[in-house]
Formats: C-alpha cells, sequence, structure tokens
C-alpha cells in the first residue's frame, strides 16, 4: 500500500500529530510522480527553483511551488496518459473553467476520505431517504462540479427519489419550483427522512418560496441539510445563517443542528466538513496554509492567500494549490468542539467584489430564472 | 441610494416612482425646455464651492489616494467650470448652438428650420472603474437638456449622488430632470423598466455589459457605447530619454492602470528581444521610483489578486518564454507577442517588440479597443508616426505623462460626446 492510501483510509479524521511523517512521505512522492510524468509541472518546479529534497520536516511543505487556480484555468496539466475515471470542472460563470479528473489510485484514496469523513460526521445512514438537490440535475453534457457533488453525496443514505431545483429538459436547465414543492408534501406524507443538498442561496430561496405560498411541513427528525458553504458573502441576497436556521425550523422543522455546511473546490477535491461549532477543520489527508501577499506563510490569526495541499490527485499535479479565496487558519482550540486540528474560514474571493464565483453565478441565474418562471 | 426629485430614497420606496415615471416624465416635457445656461450657472456654483475635505474623504474612502484625489476634483473644477462649459457647447455645435436655423435648401423652394434638441430621456448606465463619472454623464445629459436616469455601479461610493444632491440644491429646477437608481445590473425587472422610459441608453463599461444591453435593447432604443479602451505607449530609440519615460511610469502608478487611458504596456519599436530586456532593466528603477512616489492599493484583496496574477504569468513563462522582471510594487513582463492586452494592472506591465514598418499590420486587429497611445519619439520621425498610429483605430496621440489628463472640450473616444445626446430637428 503506497503512502497516500495509507494515509486516505487512517481511521481517525482528524489525527494529525500522528500522521504528519505518513503526509509528509505522501506528499512527497506526490510531488515526485508529478515531476516524473507532467512536463510542465517539472518545468515549473525547476522554475522555482525547487527540489523536493528542500523539504525535510512537514514545516517545510510550503516550499512545494503552489500552482494558482487562476494558471489552471487557463491550462490543463495531466500526469497520466490513462483514460479518466471521470472528469469534472467548475461551473466556469466568469468564462474560464479549471478541469480536474481522476483516475483509479485517486478515486480509491477520494473513496477512504469520502468514507471517513462521512462516517466521522455521522452522514452515513441506512435509512431510505427522500432527496432534494438544490442544484443541476446531472446530465452527459454537464461537467460541473458542483453537480456531481450533489448527485454523489445521495449515495451516503440509500435514495427513494430526488428531486432536482434545475431540471433538464434534454436542452436547458428550468426551474422546477413547483415539482420541489410537490415532492417536498409527498415526501412529508411518506415519512422517510429527507435531505437537502446545495448552496445556501438556493436553500433560502426555495424556504422563502415555501413560506409564501403558505405550505408548512414537519419533515422526520433525522432530515438532514448539507449546504456548499464558504463563499456567502458573495451572493446577491446575503445568507444569515441564523435567520436561514430558524426559517428552517419554522418552514420545514429542520433545526440548525441538522443543517451542515461542507467546502470543497475542483482543484483540491478534498471535502470539508463542518464541526458541531460550524468550523472547517483540516482532516488528515490535507494541509492547509495562509499566506500573504510575497507568498510567504502567516501565522493563525492573519488574513491571506488559502493555499491547500493534498497528495490525493495522480492524474493532474494539484499537490499544492493556491485558491484565489482569502482565509485565516485558527488553532483548533479555538474551536472547542474538541477537534485538535486548525480550522479555516473563508473570508471571500480576492480583488474587487464584482468577480464571480460558481455560487455567485449560480445565485445570479436563479434570479433570471426566477423572473422568466413568472 | 437613490436620488428623485432631490430626495434621497429608500429601495423600497422606488416601486412608486417607477410606476409613476411614464407620468412624471411627461410633465416635465410638457414644461419650457431646460437651457444649457441654467445648467452652466449650477455647474459653475457647483464647482465653485465644492467641499474639498468631503469628497477627498469619500474618495479616501472609495481607496482612492489624496494626491489623486486632488487630481480629479482639479480636473473636475477645470471641466465643469462655465467658461469650460460654454466653450465646450461651442466646440461641439458650433457658434450658433442654442439658435434656430434658418435657410432655403440647394433646389428647394420653401424656407426649412433646423435647431438642436435633446434626445429626451437618456437612461445612463455608468461603469465603476472611475469615481464620480456616473455624475459627469448626467451632467452632459442635463447640458443638452435631457431627462437623466442613472443607474448606478455596484462599485460606485456615493459620489455621484452627493455632487449630483449638492447641484439640484444649487438650482432645484434641475430636480426632476435627474433620477438615479441602484438597482443591480441583474435585477431585470427594473431595468426594463427603466429602459422603457428613454429614448436612448447610454452604456459606459466593459464588452461584457455592452453587449448584454445590446441584447437587452428593443431595436428602436438608441445605444450609445463608451466601450472600455486599451491604451499604451510606443517608444523608438530616439524617444528613449528618462525623463519621458517617468511620464509613462508615473500614469501606470497614478492611475493603476485601470482607465481606459492608463497605460497598460510598451511597444517598443525593435525585433530584438534582447532590446527588450535590455528596456526592461532600464525602466523597472522608473517605474518603482513612480510607484514609491504614489499611494499603493491597501486593500488586501487587491493586493493579493494582483500578486496572483504577477505569479500566474510567471508560471506562464513555461509556455511563453516570457521574461519576468519584478521590481517593488511592480513588475514588467518582456513578451515576444504584439498584442495590445490589459496588463495585470496596478504598475504591473508588459513591454514587447513593435518595430515600426509592422504597426498597423500587428494592431489594426483591435482597431475598436484602441484609445490613448503615448508616443516617445524624435521629432524626425513624429509626424508619421503619428498618422500611422492613428490609422489602428486608436484615437489620441500624447506625451506618456498627459495620457489620462483631459482638456477642455476634448472628443471622448474620437467623439463629441454631446453631440450624441442630440438630435437636429427639422420643421416646414
Amino acid at each position: 500500500m503506497d503512502s497516500a492510501l495509507k494515509l486516505f483510509y487512517h481511521r481517525k479524521l482528524y489525527d494529525a500529530d500522528n500522521t504528519h511523517p505518513l503526509f509528509l512521505k505522501a506528499i512527497l512522492e506526490n510531488v515526485r510522480h508529478h515531476q516524473a510524468h507532467c512536463p510542465e509541472y517539472a518545468a515549473i518546479l525547476e522554475q522555482q527553483g525547487f527540489s523536493p529534497e528542500n523539504v525535510r520536516t512537514v514545516e517545510d511543505i510550503y516550499k512545494i511551488p503552489p500552482i494558482p487556480t487562476l494558471f489552471l484555468k487557463n491550462h490543463t496539466l495531466y500526469s497520466t496518459g490513462k483514460k479518466l475515471m471521470f472528469a469534472s470542472t467548475t461551473s466556469g460563470t466568469s468564462g474560464k473553467v479549471s478541469r480536474m479528473g481522476l483516475d483509479w489510485s485517486s478515486s480509491w484514496r477520494g473513496l477512504g476520505m469520502i468514507l471517513g469523513t462521512f462516517f466521522t460526521h455521522k452522514l452515513v445512514s441506512l435509512r431510505p431517504t427522500n432527496y432534494i438537490i438544490l442544484g443541476y440535475e446531472p446530465a452527459r453534457r454537464n461537467q460541473i462540479g458542483a453537480a456531481k457533488t450533489a448527485y454523489a453525496t445521495t449515495y451516503a443514505a440509500p435514495a427513494l427519489h430526488r428531486e432536482y431545483a434545475l431540471k433538464d429538459t434534454g436542452e436547458e436547465y428550468r426551474l422546477n419550483l413547483d415539482g420541489l414543492k410537490h415532492a417536498l408534501i409527498r415526501y412529508e406524507k411518506s415519512g422517510h427522512p429527507v435531505r437537502f443538498m446545495g448552496f445556501p442561496a438556493y436553500f433560502m430561496f426555495l424556504l422563502k418560496e415555501l413560506k409564501e405560498a403558505g405550505i408548512r411541513l414537519n419533515l422526520h427528525p433525522k432530515s438532514l441539510v448539507m449546504l456548499a458553504g464558504g463563499w456567502k458573502q458573495f451572493f446577491s441576497e446575503q445568507v444569515d445563517k441564523k435567520t436561514l436556521y430558524a426559517l428552517s425550523q419554522e418552514i420545514l422543522g429542520i433545526g440548525g443542528d441538522r443543517i451542515r455546511e461542507f467546502f470543497g473546490a475542483v482543484e483540491h477535491p478534498v471535502a470539508y466538513f463542518d464541526c458541531p461549532n460550524h468550523h472547517f477543520h483540516v482532516p488528515v489527508y490535507s494541509r492547509v496554509i495562509i499566506r500573504d501577499t510575497d507568498f510567504q506563510p502567516v501565522p493563525y490569526g492573519t488574513p491571506g492567500i488559502l493555499n491547500l495541499l493534498t497528495p490525493m490527485l495522480t492524474a493532474m499535479p494539484f499537490t499544492s494549490v493556491m485558491t484565489d479565496d482569502l482565509a485565516i487558519l485558527h488553532p483548533g482550540e479555538e474551536c472547542g468542539c474538541g477537534i485538535k486540528t486548525p480550522y479555516f474560514e473563508v473570508l471571500g474571493r480576492v480583488g474587487l467584489a464584482d468577480i464571480k464565483t460558481c455560487a455567485a453565478g449560480a445565485a445570479e441565474l436563479l434570479g433570471a430564472l426566477k423572473e422568466d418562471a413568472k | 441610494m437613490n436620488l428623485v426629485d432631490g430626495k434621497i430614497l429608500d429601495t423600497k420606496d422606488c416601486d412608486s416612482v417607477l410606476e409613476s415615471l411614464d407620468e412624471r416624465i411627461l410633465e416635465t416635457l410638457a414644461k419650457p425646455p431646460l437651457t444649457p445656461k441654467v445648467v452652466i450657472n449650477a455647474c459653475d456654483k457647483l464647482v465653485n464651492t465644492l467641499d474639498k475635505s468631503l469628497y477627498s474623504s469619500a474618495l479616501a474612502q472609495a481607496g482612492i489616494p489624496e494626491e489623486l484625489a486632488d487630481s480629479y476634483l482639479a480636473m473636475a473644477r477645470g471641466m465643469f467650470s462655465g467658461e469650460a462649459l460654454r466653450f465646450r457647447l461651442k466646440k461641439e455645435f458650433g457658434q450658433d448652438y442654442d439658435k434656430v436655423l434658418k435657410y432655403t435648401p440647394v433646389g428647394g423652394e420653401n424656407e426649412v428650420t433646423e435647431r438642436i434638441l435633446p434626445l429626451g430621456v437618456l437612461l445612463h448606465i455608468a461603469a465603476g472603474n472611475a469615481d464620480g463619472l456616473p455624475a459627469f454623464s448626467v451632467l452632459e445629459g442635463l447640458l443638452t437638456g435631457n431627462i437623466n436616469i442613472l443607474k448606478l455601479p455596484a462599485a460606485e461610493g456615493g459620489i455621484s449622488i452627493r455632487l449630483l444632491y449638492e447641484l439640484i440644491q444649487i438650482e432645484p429646477l434641475l430636480s426632476e430632470y435627474i433620477y438615479v437608481f441602484d438597482y443591480s445590473s441583474q435585477d431585470i425587472v427594473h431595468i426594463n423598466k427603466l429602459i422603457d422610459a428613454a429614448d436612448a441608453v447610454v452604456v459606459w463599461g466593459g464588452t461584457g455589459s455592452v453587449s448584454a444591453f445590446r441584447g437587452m435593447l428593443p431595436p428602436h432604443i438608441k445605444l450609445i457605447e463608451w466601450g472600455h479602451k486599451v491604451s499604451f505607449a510606443y517608444v523608438t530609440k530616439d524617444g528613449r530619454e528618462d525623463g519621458k519615460l517617468a511620464g509613462i511610469a508615473k500614469n501606470m502608478a497614478h492611475t493603476s492602470q485601470l482607465l481606459c487611458s492608463s497605460c497598460q504596456g510598451i511597444f517598443l519599436d525593435t525585433d530584438d528581444t534582447r532590446e527588450i530586456d535590455d528596456f526592461c532593466r532600464r525602466f523597472l528603477p522608473i517605474l518603482e521610483e513612480a510607484v514609491a512616489a504614489s499611494a499603493k492599493p491597501t486593500d488586501i484583496g487587491i493586493k493579493a489578486q494582483t500578486a496572483l496574477r504577477v505569479y500566474s504569468s510567471e508560471l506562464e513563462k513555461i509556455y511563453t518564454g516570457d521574461r519576468l522582471f519584478k521590481g517593488n510594487g511592480c513588475s514588467l513582463r518582456a513578451c515576444n507577442n504584439q498584442i495590445p492586452e490589459a496588463a495585470i494592472g496596478f504598475a504591473n506591465a508588459w513591454i514587447k517588440p513593435l518595430p515600426c514598418r509592422q504597426i498597423l499590420k500587428a494592431l489594426r486587429p483591435y482597431k475598436n479597443y484602441l484609445q490613448t497611445i503615448a508616443l516617445l519619439c524624435g521629432e524626425h520621425e513624429k509626424d508619421s508616426l503619428i498618422a500611422d498610429l492613428l490609422k489602428t483605430g486608436a484615437v489620441r496621440v500624447c506625451p506618456g505623462g498627459r495620457m489620462s489628463e483631459t482638456y477642455s472640450g476634448a472628443p471622448h473616444d474620437g467623439e463629441y460626446p454631446l453631440r450624441r445626446y442630440t438630435k437636429i430637428a427639422s420643421w416646414e
């Protein structure tokens, strides 16, 4: 078993202290693998004067040249000539998309991660469950990562039925508000738990629509809401957590303790789920470095550019990815939930506010579709 | 913030204004027309009583350093003084712009009458890259007698509303000629209502917003576009004097390369890459000096974005062979291509080879995007270079330090703006 596979099947999700040596070994193996198989990556390492020998301890991993997502939106880097299992892209609201592909070895690691994450966070259930997916219905022509993530999460509990907010008509996506309303009324009667997946703005929108239509439900107590978080401040309609929780309790009977957030990026497919205090702690599979504008690491509590590292991928050299998010890293003890690893708080995208993210783009689409539906 | 009838309104109160917008406009149109004199007097009074500290602090909040804010205010004073506006009207429309013209046409028998009239109602869709510009667009609409509806850009820091509010305080007659709304560009329903009320839509902004409005407008509504443009410098061997180069550097540092007229990069009259690299080494300290003398961006978001872009372009080297010369707070990218592209900004510019005989061929494909070119050359080659550069589609040639400065009565993007906001009506 290679080091990365060992890491991804490590049974304790937040046991960073005991996995530093394993992580170091895995990340260096990953760097060497990409250096050997991706000529562009090798050229970048050389240009930046980096050699794997520069990294002696886990504290040195900041020296691995990070690849900015900005660069990946213009260039696709592969470390394999082999056929990929599946490919995913960002939703590309700014006109450019990043591509991410998984081969078999990365997929096995991903599976270990999903199992570890879902079991630790008690997201796996054997109860038959109905799903409301607040996003795109998957389609052959649709490579948007968000659609795939949403679909994949429906395997965490056996799916009875899935209803999509954006339904594929074969040619375009239609806002399926009536479908959602009818499905929810049916779901309540059926007495099975319901799981909601999607962006917070979508969920808020749905709650308001239900309220306007005078619909009040009391869904199964094991129902769960899973929201893609981290981008809150760029929604056209700001989602305030407390208002959202209160409205969810009022309309659906699902309170804040059953609403969970996760964070992920196409270029860094590690799943971060929030702890009971709604913080994203760093699991054993990855490390998070916050950098200043000279790209030097900054201490806890200082805002900077979010750099994510994982040895997960073998098909693409995304070992160290520099996102265009600003974030702060906090020591684990500050949270109080008991998890020891640090947690990060995403502040928003770099640059001026007019730079759009998937989520903000989605909020925009929603607004436009709502007008069309009138 | 919204401004209607000279009063600041909450967005929720604007719905009733929109409902009655057509009636309000009809009422205003039924009154005697707004004369340039009223507008000129109000503008003159406004710029002469402008509370400098108030605007400096508002501009500072919007991230504009004090020195630049002062020069903006001085420029505004110069451009909107009574004298400047009277000069401008005469220059754009001719001496008798406010009089009716009566004549018997060649070959005709009856006398005809012609007169320059406002279009009626202008909807201004303003861009967020130049503070206060939304208000200037409205002032031009007022000067030509139009009723003006301004949709504020998302990034507007309140300067435009303040200017227009004060203008109405000075001249209450103008209150019914000025509407300001801050609906989001995504708010299609409200924007469509504003479009319905307009004779013409004036769009300031990038290709994205211009094409969005091209798609949204019914064919009978006139679209007046002021699209984003690219400006750069052209430097020959004889033009490479440090003093002149400092003018270019100052423009890059002062405007952060954000304006249409900001210098994005420099084309050198050469095809030798070594000469390009040598020039980068010479120009970098000049640029560093200009950067050190201007206020730097303090916002971490902007700084991070710029740093990521510079780093990305450094990595691009593996494909392009470009060379990056990093300075203190600035950088130069020595490129091999001849594309007049937008730079990373904030004094991170490009340097590219362009032998003078290739100017037309290389730049012509970008004809609709080119605006100002700073020309640094010897006297003996100046005239022929100006002629060539203007054939590319560019509309202005000037020294480096003057690129983002304008003068009273200057055309904008090659046109007289006031003419675009009027029509020539005839009757007999």
